[in-house]
């Protein structure tokens, strides 16, 4: 809805400054002098805003990163039809908005994070168009998963803080809370996307009412 | 006489950069795909950018030029 509202203002700008492309003569007089302020600065610069936060919001959904065709394993195994599957139980169960669920966990939930998420992707593209493509389960993560990302949502969640495994030892949950101790690296949720296996498993499938 | 054929000409090279940025956004907004962002980012804005730019460069220069003319012709009567 709001893409086309956008893309009818385009389409409107476009006209208005066809009209001056086609009569400059116009600006001879008052109206045609604000006219072509209108269109050759303030309509194509309020365009470009609109669309660009239009974009930069599109490109959150999981719809957009799954449309790489690399990309397509790590689609298939939010659907695996096993809790132990990290990205598929918080996906299936929502945990993580489904329509944004590649960049809720993928984005730094620091200061500039969605700029560094969009930084990332554009070196996606660059290797995907310049560079030789890894296989999808070669595919590394740019730095090391920062439990920052999954405390954004847990900490203070009772299951995480009054979870058995987390309290057997009084150390563990400092050490995850100062990000010594990896959530996802450290043999406890290392089932993430595991691509590399997902002919082995069963998918799930969404009943759609 | 030639001065406001002048600004004119300049106008138009605005708008047309300004209708083809125009045009590779509206394009890049039905393509949802990755390289779309970066075309609309990167050659849609960059044509926006230039047609904008463009604009207020002849605004600023060409009305000086004018002003300037004026000035000089009035020079020459005296």
């Amino acid at each position: 809805m709001l893409t086309s509202a956008i893309i009818a203002l385009i389409l409107f700008s476009a006209l208005l400054a066809a009209v001056l492309v086609l009569r400059p003569t116009i600006t001879m007089h008052p109206g045609g002098k604000i006219l072509a302020f209108g269109v050759l600065f303030f309509l194509p610069l309020f365009c470009l805003t609109a669309g660009m936060n239009n974009e930069m919001e599109r490109s959150k959904s999981t719809s957009f990163c799954l449309s790489c065709h690399i990309m397509e394993p790590y689609g298939k195994s939010l659907q695996v039809d096993d809790p132990s599957y990290l990205a598929a139980a918080h996906f299936q169960n929502h945990r993580v908005p489904a329509d944004e669920a590649c960049y809720t966990c993928h984005t730094n939930y620091a200061m500039f994070g969605t700029f560094k998420a969009k930084l990332g992707g554009l070196r996606h593209l660059y290797v995907h168009y310049l560079r030789t493509e890894p296989r999808p389960q070669d595919i590394q993560l740019h730095e090391p998963y920062n439990n920052r990302e999954c405390l954004h949502c847990h900490l203070g969640a009772r299951s995480f803080e009054q979870g058995a495994v987390h309290n057997a030892d009084p150390d563990t949950l400092p050490a995850v809370k100062a990000n010594k101790l990896s959530c996802i690296s450290s043999g406890c949720h290392d089932v993430v996307h595991n691509v590399g296996s997902l002919d082995k498993v069963k998918l799930w499938t969404e009943e759609k009412p | 006489m030639n001065r406001p054929v002048h600004i004119h000409r300049k106008l138009q090279m605005s708008g047309v950069l300004v209708i083809l940025g125009l045009t590779v956004e509206a394009v890049c907004l039905l393509w949802s795909r990755p390289i779309a962002f970066i075309i609309f980012a990167g050659l849609g804005g960059l044509l926006i950018a230039a047609g904008v730019l463009f604009f207020l460069y002849s605004l600023v220069f060409v009305v000086t030029r004018e002003k300037e003319a004026v000035a000089a012709d009035k020079n020459q009567a005296i």
